[in-house]
């Protein structure tokens, strides 16, 4: 087992050192970003090897999580690479920066990792502690101290409904063992029925669906943007993970009300968090809401369980962290002033003069989209297949109809690079930003046209 | 001509014009002679490649083996999807309308296009990929990826060269189309599972993965009623947007409008021509029992759309208006045709699909000449121009006549093959749809009248010089196809004849033995 859990031991040792460092008043920034860097990507070279046939009472390393974590080591890595230029300008420290942002992949490892209450109740508030202060990395800027104050207040009382979920769950089951406490699930009374709903909320609230998606746009928008890109998928993807395991065990054909929960909270995201989009200035809030609509699509899968689920969940997951961070790099390549507003309207005449970065972000919404060719529609194919296979068909018609909903509102920014004229932008020019861009494109448009790359992995193990 | 069998000569034809815009995208943009060539160029040669499978397609095939030239490999495995290519006559005769087309809107943009030339050249370039694309695939996957990709271009076709409510029309345009294709996608994924473990409510037939279109061919007539009902309706609303069928027609007068010339002519010379031969290709062939039923709503909306887009058209004040509202009116014939589910009544949809690419396609280059020396597109801005530009009003009155179907021209022949198959299952459809047949007489004469005839008074119109030699080129390939078809129609019918059959086959097996036709 202590090789399952390896990836997490090495990146838990290289966060400790780092702070180590900011001990003996190293403050070189490169050493921190190489080290945050070299960490992650050992992590993900041991992540293959780590599934491990007899799994700790409290952990399992099975293929899902294997494929989460390395979903969320390559969120880490770009997450890294696109905040160097911006924390450098702040002078605010890449050390410990880097440390954090290590010790929450540690907690989202632990967190998709875990067959146990305590296990993942841990694993969350690792993350979730090491994104509240991330948020507020910027130290000195109102905006950011306000993200995340909030981003604590709403975090900590999420935390604290799923804490009471569990609670009431051991109560009535008497283990934390997550496949215990869920086995004979036909006969039980309103109590553990309670804590599983309050368990559901609390992981509605970490994935942002409606109705528990109140403090996404504000913490979008006050966040520094790499933090931004980080929270869109990273923590995301784990209590996605985190949810599969509750969730897709407990499921069984007698216990309908729980789809039925699941199905209207998966509608209301969807169409809440797309219509939501349209009339949305700033680019943050926009994605904001368009990231809550997609948490709607995944629901989908969640909901349906069959063999089209796994695969639509972890490809359309995998295409949103490319798109997504994508897009955060070209946002990042417009900031002049940090905490300008990010507008719409900021991204008039991008063409002109950087026709390639342009590109870039076309294709990266047509993935958000899921127009063919990109990765994002496979994602989008599966999902809406798993919907179709499990006869949700209103909801799949949901979902497309949204897809189309979403084209008009990411388009409003394609107008304005592409066809707008006026004023040329000066961008930042950055090695390392331009890195991250081209494994966004890379990855958006390889998984969209050759999709056997993954998918034959994804068919033989899920 | 078997050479042609061992090389992939689809995805050559197919992908030549990408290429191309590959190499334009690295050219400078202020090289414009350059990226001119490249286009036509690359445009060009995909069209002389295409022309050798008008000689290479045996149309003495029957069977599943009308589908030629045909390419197979394996894609994605696990979910069945392959790269398929292969066409038939039907498709065949599309592709080819599909290469000459986008050569000549390459070609007529020399002079209309005067900013961002690199990227009007590229994007119209990766148009044509996607349109081909279409056409070639034999593979739900493959053929969802083109028929989408192709959007995005257009999109920009539209936006960023257009006229003045561009930006309205283009997303318009975009918006509609993806919703139809949207719930067309839905479609294909009920039938997907339909074929393999089924789903809700449904058993399914337990065959490997496949998105094969041909293999839906044969299991299509053995889905229950119900479920062929709800796909039916899914590839139909994604069809009938793009046909357009009335209701779905309203984003077209405004897309075309807007469209800049080349726009025009591909949007109605060949993207049209997609929703119709979705049709044939797919809701006939694997829906024909829910088909069959819809028929009759179907065919109303096809006679309303001939009679309304007809007489929407008569009442248009601006010529590319005009000449948009009679492609619903035409593609309402085409419909027509389709849905007769007859041997006479698809081949006469097939021909007149062409004949539109050829007669519309022609029409709105004629106004775009005009724009370009105006910059106007009223009809009332004119008047008496066979005076000052005599060669243009020759070729207007050749495009225009064989756009309203005059004996010796291509547009007869394809309505009067319509009509009879239609004529066949009703004589009422038959006479309705030829009421539309005198009112786009009408509207077309008599704009041709208002521009070209009474007294040259406007000033500015006085000094217009006629077509040049690059003008008359654009319109000289349509107007021998034009009296080619009108004079000698048989190779084109000879070599669509078998992919007619193939597909009524399916939806009315008994056809051939009432001994009605053959």
């Amino acid at each position: 087992m202590i090789f399952g859990i390896a990836p997490a031991l090495i990146l838990t040792a290289s966060a400790l050192i780092l702070l180590l460092l900011k001990l003996f008043k190293i403050k070189k920034d490169w050493l921190g970003f190489a080290i945050g860097i070299t960490a992650l990507l050992v992590s993900m070279f041991f992540i293959p090897s780590s599934i491990v046939e007899k799994n700790f009472p409290t952990l399992i390393q099975d293929d899902l999580s294997v494929f989460f974590q390395f979903l969320i080591s390559l969120a880490s890595i770009l997450t890294l690479i696109l905040s160097w230029d911006y924390i450098r300008e702040g002078k605010w420290g890449f050390v410990e920066y880097s440390s954090l942002v290590l010790f929450a992949t540690v907690g989202m490892f632990f967190l998709v990792g875990s067959r146990d209450f305590l296990t993942l109740y841990i694993g969350l508030e690792l993350m979730a502690l090491s994104s509240y202060v991330l948020t507020g990395y910027a130290r000195g800027k109102a905006k950011a101290f306000e993200a995340s104050f909030k981003y604590f207040i709403l975090g900590a009382f999420s935390s604290g409904v799923l804490l009471y979920g569990i609670s009431l769950v051991y109560g009535t089951k008497g283990s934390f063992s997550i496949e215990t406490a869920l086995k004979d699930t036909n006969n039980v009374d309103f109590i553990f029925k309670g804590g599983m709903l309050l368990i559901l909320c609390g992981f509605l609230f970490k994935i942002a669906a409606i109705p528990f998606h109140i403090w996404t746009p504000d913490v979008y928008e006050g966040a520094p943007n790499p933090i931004t890109a980080f929270f869109s998928i990273g923590p995301k993807a784990a209590a996605f993970a985190a949810f599969l395991r509750v969730f897709w065990w407990i499921f069984s054909p007698t216990t309908v009300d729980w789809q039925f929960i699941i199905g209207i909270v998966s509608f209301l995201t969807m169409v809440g968090g797309n219509l939501m989009a349209i009339v949305q200035k700033n680019v943050k809030r926009l994605l904001a809401y368009a990231s809550i609509g997609s948490a709607g699509y995944v629901l989908l899968g969640l909901l349906s369980k069959n063999d089209f689920s796994l695969k639509g969940i972890f490809y359309y997951l995998f295409a949103f962290l490319f798109a997504i961070i994508g897009i955060f790099v070209v946002i990042i390549y417009l900031n002049k002033k940090e905490y300008s507003e990010e507008e719409v309207d900021d991204f008039k005449g991008l063409n002109k003069n950087h026709p390639f970065i342009s590109f870039s972000m076309l294709v990266f919404l047509l993935s958000m989209v899921g127009i063919p060719g990109t990765a994002g529609f496979v994602g989008k194919f599966f999902l809406f297949g798993s919907a179709i296979k499990g006869g949700f068909f209103l909801l799949a018609i949901a979902g497309v109809l949204m897809s189309v909903v979403s084209l008009y509102y990411f388009f409003r920014i394609i107008v304005n690079i592409y066809i707008v004229e006026d004023g040329s932008i000066e961008l930042k020019k950055s090695n390392f930003l331009f890195i991250a861009l081209l494994i966004c494109l890379f990855g958006t448009l390889v998984f969209g046209f050759y999709p056997s790359l993954l998918l034959e992995i994804l068919s033989i193990n899920l | 001509m078997d050479f042609l069998f061992s090389i992939p000569i689809l995805s050559i034809i197919t992908y030549t014009p990408v290429l191309g815009a590959l190499l334009i995208v690295f050219i400078n943009k202020e090289n414009k002679r350059a990226i001119k060539f490249i286009a036509t160029f690359a445009s060009g040669l995909s069209f002389l490649i295409s022309c050798f499978l008008w000689f290479g397609y045996d149309f003495k095939k029957e069977g599943l083996e009308i589908f030629q030239f045909i390419e197979k490999t394996e894609w994605i495995p696990s979910l069945g999807v392959k790269y398929f290519f292969g066409i038939d006559g039907i498709a065949l005769l599309l592709v080819l309308l599909t290469t000459l087309l986008s050569f000549i809107s390459v070609y007529c943009s020399f002079t209309a296009i005067t900013f961002r030339e690199k990227e009007y050249y590229a994007l119209l370039l990766i148009l044509e990929t996607g349109m081909l694309g279409v056409f070639c695939s034999l593979d739900f996957f493959l053929f969802y990826l083109f028929w989408e990709i192709m959007l995005v271009p257009m999109y920009f076709l539209i936006g960023v060269w257009g006229g003045e409510r561009k930006l309205y029309a283009a997303i318009k345009f975009f918006l509609y189309t993806l919703l139809g294709s949207v719930l067309m996608l839905l479609g294909i994924l009920a039938l997907y599972f339909y074929n393999t473990t089924g789903f809700l409510g449904f058993e399914g037939l337990g065959n490997p993965a496949s998105l094969d279109i041909l293999h839906f061919h044969q299991i299509g007539p053995s889905i229950p009623y119900n479920l062929q009902f709800w796909i039916f309706l899914a590839f139909f609303i994604g069809f009938a947007i793009k046909v357009p069928m009335f209701p779905f027609h309203t984003w077209l007068p405004d897309a075309h409008v807007e469209a800049p010339t080349a726009g025009s002519v591909i949007l109605a010379g060949i993207l049209l021509k997609m929703g119709t031969y979705g049709f044939v290709r797919f809701s006939l062939p694997i829906m024909p029992e829910a088909t069959k039923a819809m028929v009759p709503y179907l065919v109303t909306l096809s006679i309303i759309a001939i009679i309304y887009g007809a007489l929407v058209a008569m009442a248009q004040p601006d010529m590319k208006k005009l000449i948009a509202n009679s492609s619903v009116s035409h593609l309402g014939f085409v419909t027509l045709g389709i849905f007769a589910l007859n041997q006479s009544g698809i081949e006469g949809a097939t021909l007149q699909m062409i004949n539109h690419g050829i007669s519309t396609g022609g029409l709105f280059l004629l106004v775009g000449i005009i724009y370009e020396r105006r910059h106007t597109k009223l009809i009332n801005a004119f008047g008496g121009l066979s005076f000052s530009m005599p060669d243009y009003a020759i070729y207007f009155m050749i495009i225009a006549l064989s756009s309203m179907g005059l004996p010796g021209m291509n547009g007869f022949v394809g309505e009067f093959t319509i009509l009879i198959g239609a004529f066949h299952k009703n004589w009422l459809w038959a006479l309705l749809a030829g009421a539309g047949i005198v009112l786009g007489a009408a509207y077309l004469l008599w704009m041709y009248q208002r521009v070209f005839y009474g007294k040259l008074e406007k000033e500015e119109n006085k000094g217009l010089p006629d077509l040049n030699l690059r003008e008359k080129l654009t319109l000289i390939p349509l107007i021998i196809l034009i009296f080619w078809i009108g004079f000698y129609p048989r190779p084109f019918f000879k070599r669509m004849e078998n992919s007619a059959k193939y597909i009524v086959k399916i939806v009315e097996p008994n056809y051939y033995e009432k001994g009605v036709v053959k």
